[in-house]
């Protein structure tokens, strides 16, 4: 009876929702995820709260792994393969009426962007389905990862809690996201995945056994620099995400993917690698009804699945249903990635590079505060958004890690320690920018000898020395590194920006450091950065 | 015997037996006589195809020197050789089946006229007839063996003459009549009362020698050819099916001969020239002592008027679920919809396909067609919607036998329509019985679908039991989209939440059904296994029946056709019992039911357990959740299992009994009866209740 009165009240509400006037339909995008051994297509409708609903979810077998990391190009059989994909995908693009090109992203990832005509797939693609297809770089599939499993992060409490770490084992990457108590610790991409080791070693004909010791053994030290971000870490949950290792779950625990994530014990994914490992690859193809491509690299990609969680001594694994379409369709419900939740993580990740580099945390932060005051008051002279607010940020709490290496030039050292980290959620082009505002902290202006600074575009560079001249003037308000200037009273005048210090008696220290940093700004920006005392209440600033 | 011949039935010889319980209910005096002139046809038509694809792929593979055996331990040879004696067995039955209904006929004002007992105006009417209309159209060809024998037509009807030679010590000489077009087989007569008819062959006959004249015609015999249509195409190799489609009928056309079957009274020498003719030996040969080819018969036992021979007329009702006038897409967001055909009529399921053509809302139309009718309303609908520029796509499966000349005649429609048109899946035939209906609602993006059991035929609606359910589930919708998608080749068939798709699960889940009731078998709970299909013949289901029956399960089996499962057996199978029913529809729904500890389980199903239909087709298993439905679909299956007057049961033995009487049989249920007057008295007490209502018009809501 109770199941009747049910059923009749989600009827009604059926039927009011057939019949009520015209709302604001839910948009309808789409994702296309080209990799080593599958292109994948993703439909879904982001209703007005941003939430994600998949309405299709395809999946074709492609050759490019193979003919990427064993050839270094992309034959023209798969590059001909991969339209014909991208051709049926768009027949049911048209089919759901999408054909804004902004409603669809198309993405690819290492298999193509190592190919040394990654740019003929691209064209072709685009020529023959109007197509455009981005190559990701390492920070982007880091950051996909992370939108990818934010709403599991939110839905079960347990992974915001500890150490966390997910994996997705790629065919060509593997990419490793670590989190503390939900906060991104570290994101970085390695370039070694299922396919690439598998094709590194087909050559060499070795007995079964024997090669099972060899693809053991690359996998190991493959695996060993993930180790070691929670090498000291007594406790550590493992998320694996990915096709294959999804396939494993639904293997070892059948029927969990009703739920968002399952925990495996790592006995029974050894068990489950072992049986995979020792039959023959047309044997996957036909027991698990896979390609031969992915059936190819399954056995690689849970040797890796089961060593990493072994090394790190847990007895049990997680396996998440979240993929990187996941994570584009959760950037592009969210207009873009660059929201509070996330330039929040990249902060953390670029506190945890800071402390690997033993900075002065109390003045990065001190620093990193006045700066990003003064740019929001600035905000109608430079026009940036958040984005460069975030860069600004992340120049000034790593402005002076080159201190690590040297005191001396620490600028440039910065500079270099910057370019060569990687900072979650920081694309190479953001880095580059972080960088290069880091580097002009101090000492000399930007000058046309700089070839790091004039390579870039001309918009950029103009970026680089408005947010510089910036950081600049926040570094002079902590020149003692003693955080003495706290809350300042920033007001911007048709000439000058004017930076009240209450309750500082004697600023000398910073008036001379302001003196010396305030070039730039003055530059850039046309209007002198001056320093006023003034009394705890607000009225009582005064011109020095 | 070994134990494989124990444990396993032959096929071939359980299609034959079902052939036979057909025949039976020809025989049956209970039966209105047009009633079981009815069977007889459809026993003739059965056993015609019978010979094109059984006989035909055995005797192929006789021919290709293999010997393995079958499930019941049989070589091909073998096989042969009981069915030669089974068919022969039965086609005798049919003419003294044939005979005595003929004879009935006369008896109730059906007459079928002699030549030599013609009254004048019959005489006088024939005469104009073959002047005018025979005559001038018909011409003998003389034939001679060799390579100018010209290629009879499978399955059409020929007379051929012999004439003595000219010289003495000449062979004789040969000629034939095609009777099949563009005559009926039937000539209406003038008559005083009742009616009166001859056949085409008994008119030829009478006015032979207006061809012959100068000739001396020493007999002249009728005779039908039926050829091998076991031709499968070479796919791989294929570079555009709809081509190679059109030559594997052409090849078809030109096939061994299988079987001839020609008039008892036909001479040694006639018989021998035939076989010369085409190749074929005396076990082909088939002397009939009465009317060839009985198909032709079917359309006589629908003859206007004679209400009295007929059982009485049942016509599908529409259901009460469905009301006419609202939308469809409201009626199945509202509850999900789930039709018994044909009790309950196939309208609102085309109606459902109609609507979406018209509706601005839909955005895509999906289905699968494998056989339809001719001017079918769901082609008609489908072609409209492609022109209104909706996306529809409809996956043809041209490999459907017998059909595949009608269904290339509907591709190429739908393509000229718009109608993005799939020729099925490489390698397998597409069986599985779905249509999908994208549509864009105010919350979203929403699918119905349509999963049937039976094809998207109105014609055949109304004669097979078959089984529509129409929901909006989410993830039935879902599922259907991974469906498509994958036959469509856009995707690999992945992720699917709810249902079953062959060659890739069905038989894996069902194992596992089967297992689940094993193990609470075992672990002394109730288990319980009902099951409704055409066919029974899956080597490894079978088994794990067996597995289950010894392991206490109790299991019902309705099979209509073919079983290879031998029941009742001590130690093996002792827990299953097998029925069949034959009744005036034809029974075709697949209904699987698991106990499962009373979480009862349904799914309904487009397959057979045989290994085509499991290995080399794509079928889909669909799980009924909600709650009315399964009530329904348990009834249906259970309804079913327990008919006592159109059922047959399976002994040990392999013999079929009426189940009416086996001891122990006292309740009368006659489960298709049942059905229809359920449908009807659902309508009814609708009508009454709707009496009682008044239903306001409301804008926007009538149809």
């Amino acid at each position: 009876m109770c199941c009747m009165v049910k059923t009749v009240m989600k009827n009604k509400s059926s039927l009011a929702s057939l019949s009520t006037a015209p709302v604001e339909k839910p948009a309808v995008k789409a994702v296309i995820d080209i990799g080593a051994t599958a292109i994948r297509m993703m439909i879904a409708e982001i209703g007005k709260n941003l939430s994600v609903r998949p309405v299709e979810s395809l999946e074709q077998s492609v050759d490019l792994g193979r003919d990427t990391f064993s050839t270094g190009k992309i034959s023209l059989e798969t590059i001909e393969a991969c339209v014909q994909v991208c051709r049926d995908f768009s027949e049911l693009l048209r089919e759901y009426q999408i054909t804004d090109p902004a409603c669809i992203r198309a993405v690819a990832t290492s298999a193509v962007a190592e190919a040394s005509n990654s740019d003929v797939l691209i064209d072709r693609i685009f020529m023959a389905t109007s197509i455009s297809v981005d190559i990701l770089d390492s920070a982007e599939i880091n950051r996909l990862t992370y939108f990818s499993i934010l709403p599991l992060l939110q839905k079960e409490q347990s992974f915001c809690q500890g150490n966390l770490l997910a994996i997705e084992v790629g065919g060509g990457n593997t990419t490793a996201l670590g989190l503390r108590d939900g906060a991104v610790l570290f994101a970085h991409t390695y370039r070694f995945g299922s396919f690439r080791t598998r094709e590194m070693l087909e050559d060499v004909h070795l007995p079964a056994a024997r090669f099972r010791d060899l693809i053991e053994g690359e996998i190991r030290s493959g695996v060993r620099p993930i180790i070691q971000n929670f090498a000291d870490e007594k406790e550590v949950k493992i998320l694996i995400l990915g096709s294959d290792a999804r396939l494993a779950a639904d293997q070892i625990k059948p029927g969990w993917n009703s739920r968002p994530a399952v925990s495996l014990r790592i006995s029974a994914l050894a068990r489950f690698t072992d049986q995979v490992l020792g039959v023959p690859v047309e044997e996957l193809v036909r027991e698990y009804n896979l390609p031969f491509a992915a059936a190819e690299s399954l056995g690689p990609a849970l040797l890796v699945m089961k060593t990493v969680p072994q090394l790190l001594n847990c007895k049990t694994v997680y396996i998440g249903v979240p993929s990187m379409r996941d994570g584009l369709l959760g950037e592009m419900a969210a207009g873009g990635s660059w929201d509070e939740r996330f330039t929040k993580q990249i902060i953390n990740s670029a506190l945890e590079i800071g402390r690997h580099y033993h900075f002065d945390r109390k003045h990065a932060e001190n620093v990193a505060a006045h700066a990003r005051d003064i740019f929001r008051i600035m905000q109608s002279e430079h026009k940036m958004l958040l984005r460069y607010e975030t860069i600004l940020t992340v120049a000034a709490l790593l402005h002076d890690t080159g201190t690590f290496i040297n005191t001396r030039s620490h600028h440039k050292h910065s500079q270099y320690l910057i370019e060569n980290s990687d900072i979650f959620g920081l694309s190479k082009q953001d880095l580059t920018l972080v960088a290069l505002t880091a580097r002009y902290h101090r000492s000399a202006l930007p000058r046309p000898t700089h070839t790091a600074y004039t390579a870039l575009p001309r918009l950029d560079r103009l970026r680089v020395s408005k947010l510089a001249a910036i950081l600049r003037v926040a570094d002079a308000l902590d020149r003692g590194h003693a955080q003495r200037v706290r809350n300042p009273k920033i007001e911007l005048f048709p000439d000058r920006l004017q930076i009240g210090v209450p309750g500082l008696r004697d600023c000398a220290v910073e008036e001379i450091a302001l003196g010396e940093k305030s070039d730039l700004f003055e530059q850039v920006y046309g209007k002198r950065a001056v320093l006023v005392k003034c009394s705890e209440r607000e009225s009582d600033c005064h011109d020095r | 015997m070994t134990g494989k011949q124990k444990k396993f039935f032959n096929r071939e010889l359980s299609w034959l037996d079902f052939n036979q319980r057909v025949l039976e209910e020809a025989k049956d005096l209970q039966n209105p006589l047009l009633e079981r002139l009815k069977f007889l046809a459809i026993t003739a038509s059965n056993l015609d195809e019978f010979f094109m694809v059984r006989v035909g792929g055995l005797q192929l593979i006789r021919k290709a020197g293999k010997r393995q055996t079958d499930a019941a331990g049989l070589t091909p040879g073998m096989q042969l050789e009981a069915i030669q004696k089974r068919v022969r067995q039965m086609a005798a039955e049919q003419i003294d089946c044939c005979n005595g209904l003929e004879l009935a006929l006369t008896n109730s004002g059906i007459q079928r006229i002699k030549p030599d007992a013609l009254n004048g105006e019959q005489e006088q009417y024939l005469v104009r007839l073959f002047t005018e209309e025979i005559f001038p159209v018909l011409t003998p060809i003389a034939i001679k063996a060799g390579p100018s024998c010209p290629a009879f037509q499978n399955l059409a009807l020929y007379m051929m003459v012999r004439l003595a030679s000219e010289k003495e010590g000449e062979e004789d000489r040969y000629a034939v009549l095609p009777l099949s077009q563009p005559f009926e087989r039937f000539i209406t007569l003038p008559s005083g009362k009742g009616h009166s008819f001859i056949l085409i062959e008994d008119v030829i006959r009478k006015h032979l020698s207006r061809w012959f004249t100068g000739l001396k015609v020493l007999e002249c015999t009728v005779f039908r050819v039926t050829r091998n249509a076991d031709i499968t195409l070479g796919e791989d190799e294929a570079s555009d099916l709809l081509s190679d489609i059109a030559s594997v009928l052409e090849e078809r056309r030109r096939s061994d001969c299988v079987r001839i079957e020609i008039e008892a009274s036909a001479s040694r020498p006639a018989q021998q020239f035939l076989c010369r003719l085409l190749e074929t030996g005396p076990d082909n040969v088939f002397r009939v002592a009465g009317p060839l080819n009985l198909k032709d018969f079917l359309p006589l036992s629908r003859i206007e008027g004679f209400n009295e021979l007929k059982a009485e007329g049942w016509y599908p009702q529409l259901s009460p679920q469905v009301d006419r006038h609202l939308p469809m897409f409201e009626q199945i967001a509202a509850n999900n919809l789930l039709l018994y055909h044909p009790y309950e009529s196939f309208d609102p399921v085309v109606r459902l396909i109609e609507e979406a053509a018209e509706d601005p809302s839909v955005m895509a139309i999906k289905q699968v067609l494998y056989r339809t009718s001719s001017g079918s309303p769901v082609i008609t609908a489908l072609a409209e919607a492609a022109e209104a520029g909706k996306s529809v796509t409809a996956l043809v499966e041209l490999k459907a036998r017998f059909d595949e000349e009608r269904n290339i005649n509907w591709a190429q429609r739908l393509e000229q329509a718009g109608v993005q048109v799939v020729y099925g899946v490489q390698g397998l035939k597409t069986h599985a019985k779905v249509c999908l209906i994208v549509r864009r609602e105010p919350q979203g993006i929403v699918r119905y679908v349509h999963y049937g059991t039976g094809n998207y035929n109105d014609t055949t609606a109304k004669l097979y039991s078959d089984v529509s359910f129409m929901t909006r589930d989410d993830a039935l919708g879902a599922d259907a989209s991974v469906f498509f998608n994958a036959v469509c080749g856009y995707s690999q068939p992945s992720g699917l939440r709810k249902l079953y798709m062959a060659p890739l699960g069905i038989r894996d889940r069902l194992i596992e059904l089967i297992d689940g009731e094993i193990e609470r078998s075992r672990q002394g709970q109730k288990a319980l296994i009902l099951l409704k299909m055409n066919s029974l013949a899956d080597e490894a289901l079978i088994g794990k029946l067996y597995e289950a029956s010894r392991a206490g399960v109790r299991i019902k089996l309705n099979v209509r056709g073919i079983c290879c499962l031998r029941p009742g057996v001590s130690g093996l199978s002792k827990n299953i019992t097998v029925t069949s029913i034959v009744g005036r529809y034809l029974e075709h729904a697949r209904i699987f039911y698991f106990y499962r500890g009373g979480e009862e389980k349904v799914f309904i199903s487009s397959a057979d357990w045989m290994p085509r239909n499991l290995d080399r087709r794509v079928e889909l298993m669909i799980p009924v959740e909600d709650r009315s439905g399964r009530r329904r679909l348990i009834e249906i299956i259970k309804t079913h299992c327990d008919d006592t007057v159109k059922s047959w049961t399976l002994l040990s033995d392999g013999v079929y009994v009426r189940t009416a009487t086996l001891p122990g049989k006292k309740k009368n249920i006659d489960s298709q009866q049942f059905f229809y007057e359920q449908a009807r008295a659902a309508v009814r007490e609708a009508a009454r209740s709707s009496r009682t209502t008044l239903r306001p018009h409301l804008p926007g809501r009538q149809k």
